[in-house]
């Protein structure tokens, strides 16, 4: 009867980690600043790219469903080589769960506590991961899905009560491409595409979990577009409350829009209740980074991933406050250097190169029947 | 018969040997035998007696039979049988003699030692014959039972208010009245070395899940334990997962919730000597659910379903978030409010924090105290908690009126709860929250409900996740968890069940007047 119980995660949710995992950061941010009044559209354009780049995930992982991303690397490049990448791999994607977890952290101390350390809630952020990933990735799935609806309803309500205390104003939106199309053109290439979009190379890891692997490229694509639309239509509520400027110089745009809720004199202020549901994202976003990195180490020391849950979770939580000095640094970094030489080719280049690998396999492998035939 | 002979041998090979040892000697020899295995316990009774034309011994517990039973079961017949003077020299004329005479009352024959000292403890009057090794066990049981009550847990304003009570029998035979179906089985267990406590489970052939059923009959077969007084005893053994606050069986004394149950295909553990059955594999939304909600109409029965929610969220969440607030998140609350609430404050000497435990714990000991003390000093209580715990302590500036409100309002709300383990789950859960709260504020709250729900997440109770059909998600079951559709309209049982069958009433139609057209002679 324990069949049930082996690690398995349903379509449904793989949507929702998904979905979650793409606006889990995203909205803390805010992304497409250099395109300003029309970063809605570049995220609408950068979804159409996220699509072939999921397509491209999910097709290296149709080589042999059921496996991750390391393993499939270790079948094509041999183990030697495959072992480095998967380090590499491993370590990009700790780092980036400590980055994601910074955004909240600087989000946090600038917010709501400012005489606490950073170190005290980081880390208990991260024990809260730890606790999710030592029980499981069908655990995270379940967790995700539980708190989904609830996360919906309020970014609805949110838009709702601004919309209600009239602070949407949609001709901060005009002149719609007013400088044409270069800075969409900047927003994309390469900022957006790395994240969110790209960042989903990790989910690769629960994609190969899921129970119904056919479906999987359907869901992953649906997932994309909700969340390219998700997050356009938050873009554009942020700019419309705020205007272009405010909007760009504010470091948390979300947060700053739900500030000027004021609703039947009651509602007012719920901006610690934003951030605590952004804490949904991005506690989302840190356990799939984590996880992913884990597999990687499961992989290359051939022990189970609980082993390492413990240390390495300590270990992310401190260099959450190492890898930068101050927020300016931080996000410095990730405009900057993260893009060019972490994103592009670790999300693009080696699947790509993969995809072309398998590519080729398949078609020898075609021939080869015809051939026999 | 054949099972019940079987257990007998498995639990015996576990002692010793020499228990399979039987009783083929002489009278005197037995009767020394049977006062060598009880000593010399004042309500053992042994009396030699004459049977046919041998001699012969009558045995039991005078604690444990029913004097009545004694003499229309046992004594009558012998009598009567003692008229004809028959000889019996070998066992298959002992056998047609029992046949004959004893046949008015349950009996059987048995002649192993374990048999028949198992048979004595179970309060049945033995007849030995001189060197027969068969021995006659007649059911003469004396049975101690209160009448059938209103359950003292659990009440309803409308439905059936019949309970179980302790005899595990009568429990049997209200949720056999219940359900008449041929396919409803009751399989008998014994379970404790020390107590040999009866427990039957039962289930719906056809319905609930074989994997289930096969687990659930592993796991009572490979139990080791000396004393079964309480389903509690069974529920901490038969658990999946033990470190957890929340209830991993659901327990109930009402016969209505067990019968649906049932027929949803879950299966049911009666055990002897205790009003609380348990049922399993059970789920979160189980325990927010009442049977009331189903005799109500489906409007009430859904609203008063989603109080129920809510009071579990303020049961547990009430006292932390006002700590937050107060603490470290004032600009939330409106102005003229937090006013209010600040000079109300004024005198207090203490954080919000220490005001909220202190609230917290007297109120737990009072609950405690209300329920442990005599019922003859039950006012006292009352005038003590509530006004000296309540008033006095406002006006000795203690704690605030505020903080006297939320702990009021979180005490109401934790007795929403229909099943008294799942509302002492939040109790426990309650102090940790308010203790995160004090030091992170909300964000301390948020993380602990991550926690919580990760660890909802990843209960499950015989192979069932205890979230569902919440998470993992299943809408067609959803007619059932938030809200309670029209009875028409449930016409499946819970798939994450995996029932064997899985459509409970699959024709069934929203009732409707007769059309105009038809019905139109009338009128």
């Amino acid at each position: 009867m324990y069949s049930a119980m082996v690690e398995k995660i349903s379509l449904l949710q793989l949507f929702i980690l998904i979905f979650l995992f793409q606006i889990g950061s995203a909205v803390v941010v805010g992304i497409a600043g250099e395109a300003e009044r029309d970063a809605w559209i570049a995220i609408l354009i950068a979804t159409v790219i996220g699509i072939i780049i999921i397509r491209l995930y999910t097709y290296i992982l149709s080589y042999q469903p059921g496996t991750n991303l390391f393993d499939i690397m270790g079948q094509l490049f041999g183990r030697n080589a495959s072992m480095i990448i998967s380090l590499v791999y491993t370590t990009y994607f700790f780092y980036i769960a400590a980055r994601v977890l910074r955004d909240f952290m600087e989000l946090l101390i600038t917010d709501l506590f400012p005489n606490t350390p950073i170190e005290v809630l980081s880390i208990l952020f991260m024990i809260a991961v730890l606790y999710v990933i030592y029980l499981g990735p069908e655990v995270l799935g379940r967790t995700a899905e539980t708190f989904f609806p609830y996360i919906i309803i309020f970014l609805l309500l949110t838009a709702i009560f601004l919309l209600a205390s009239g602070d949407i104003k949609m001709h901060r939106l005009q002149p719609i491409l007013a400088e044409g199309f270069t800075p969409i053109h900047d927003a994309i290439f390469p900022g957006l595409i790395g994240f969110p979009f790209g960042e989903a190379i990790v989910l690769t890891m629960f994609m190969a979990l899921t129970n119904k692997f056919q479906h999987v490229t359907k869901v992953s694509i649906g997932a994309v577009i909700a969340t390219g639309l998700t997050l356009s239509t938050i873009k554009i509520v942020s700019i419309s409350v705020l205007g272009t400027e405010l909007s760009e110089r504010a470091t948390f745009p979300l947060l700053t829009a739900a500030r000027e809720i004021a609703f039947a004199d009651f509602i007012e202020r719920i901006d610690p209740i934003v951030i605590f549901v952004m804490m949904l994202g991005i506690f989302i976003k840190v356990s799939v980074f984590f996880f992913g990195g884990l597999k990687g180490l499961e992989y290359v020391f051939q022990v189970p991933y609980r082993y390492f849950s413990i240390p390495i979770g300590m270990i992310v939580a401190l260099f959450t406050i190492l890898i930068a000095s101050n927020y300016t640094e931080h996000i410095e970094e990730g405009l900057q250097f993260v893009p060019l030489y972490l994103h592009m080719p670790l999300q693009i280049g080696i699947p790509t190169l993969l995809a072309m690998i398998i590519f080729i396999k398949g078609k020898q492998k075609k021939g080869g029947i015809t051939n026999a035939e | 018969m054949l099972n019940k002979w079987m257990k007998k041998t498995v639990s015996v090979s576990k002692k010793n040997n020499e228990n399979s040892a039987t009783f083929n000697s002489c009278i005197e020899k037995t009767k020394q035998k049977l006062q060598d295995n009880f000593g010399d316990t004042s309500d053992l009774f042994i009396e030699e007696i004459q049977i046919g034309k041998q001699n012969g011994l009558l045995c039991c517990l005078t604690s444990m039979t029913d004097r009545q039973k004694i003499n229309g079961a046992i004594l009558t017949p012998l009598t009567d049988a003692n008229l004809h003077n028959e000889q019996i020299l070998d066992e298959s004329t002992w056998e047609e003699y029992c046949k004959e005479f004893f046949s008015a009352a349950k009996h059987e024959l048995i002649q192993y030692e374990h048999e028949v000292i198992d048979d004595i403890l179970n309060g049945n009057a033995l007849i030995f014959v001189d060197k027969l090794a068969k021995v006659l066990s007649i059911e003469v049981q004396k049975i101690e039972k209160r009448a059938i009550e209103e359950p003292s847990t659990q009440t309803i304003v409308r439905g059936p208010k019949e309970g179980f009570v302790e005899d595990v029998e009568t429990n049997v035979s209200l949720i056999r009245k219940k359900i008449k179906n041929r396919h409803l089985r009751f399989e008998s267990h014994t379970i404790g070395s020390e107590t040999a406590t009866k427990v039957y489970l039962a289930y719906v052939d056809g319905v609930t899940n074989q994997e289930i059923l096969t687990e659930i009959r592993h796991r009572l077969d490979k139990l080791d334990i000396h004393a079964l007084f309480d389903s509690g005893n069974l529920e901490e053994l038969l658990e999946d997962k033990t470190f957890t606050p929340f209830p991993m069986l659901y327990n109930t004394e009402r016969p209505d919730i067990i019968a649906a149950h049932l027929l949803a295909g879950k299966f049911a553990l009666f055990i002897d000597g205790t009003p609380f059955v348990l049922s399993a594999p059970t789920t979160f939304s189980d325990f927010v659910s009442m049977s009331e909600d189903y005799y109500l109409p489906f409007l009430m029965g859904s609203f008063i379903r989603l109080i129920r929610y809510f009071a579990f969220l303020i049961a547990l969440l009430l006292p932390s978030l006002y700590v937050a607030v107060i603490t470290y998140h004032h600009e939330m609350i409106p102005t003229p409010l937090l006013i209010s609430i600040i000079s109300q404050r004024e005198g207090i000497p203490f954080p919000a924090v220490i005001e909220a435990l202190i609230m917290e714990i007297t109120f737990e000991i009072l609950r405690e105290a209300g329920i442990r003390m005599p019922r003859a000093v039950g006012g006292t209580i009352s005038i003590v908690g509530g006004l000296v715990i309540g008033q006095a302590a406002v006006e000795a500036g203690i704690v605030s009126n505020i903080m006297v409100i939320v702990v009021a309002l979180t005490a109401i709300s934790s007795f929403v709860a229909p099943i008294y383990t799942f509302a002492i789950a939040t109790r426990l859960l309650r102090f940790a929250f308010v203790i995160s709260a004090a030091i992170f504020g909300l964000y301390g709250v948020f993380l602990g409900m991550i926690f919580l729900v990760a660890h909802l997440a990843s209960l499950r109770s015989f192979s069932v996740p205890y979230l569902a059909p919440i998470a993992p998600f299943s809408l067609q079951d959803h007619g059932d968890i938030f809200i309670r559709l029209p009875s028409w309209a449930m016409k499946k049982r819970p798939s994450f069940l995996r029932t064997e069958n899985p459509n409970k009433q699959p024709n069934s139609k929203s009732p409707s007047p007769p059309k105009k057209e038809e019905g139109g002679t009338d009128s």
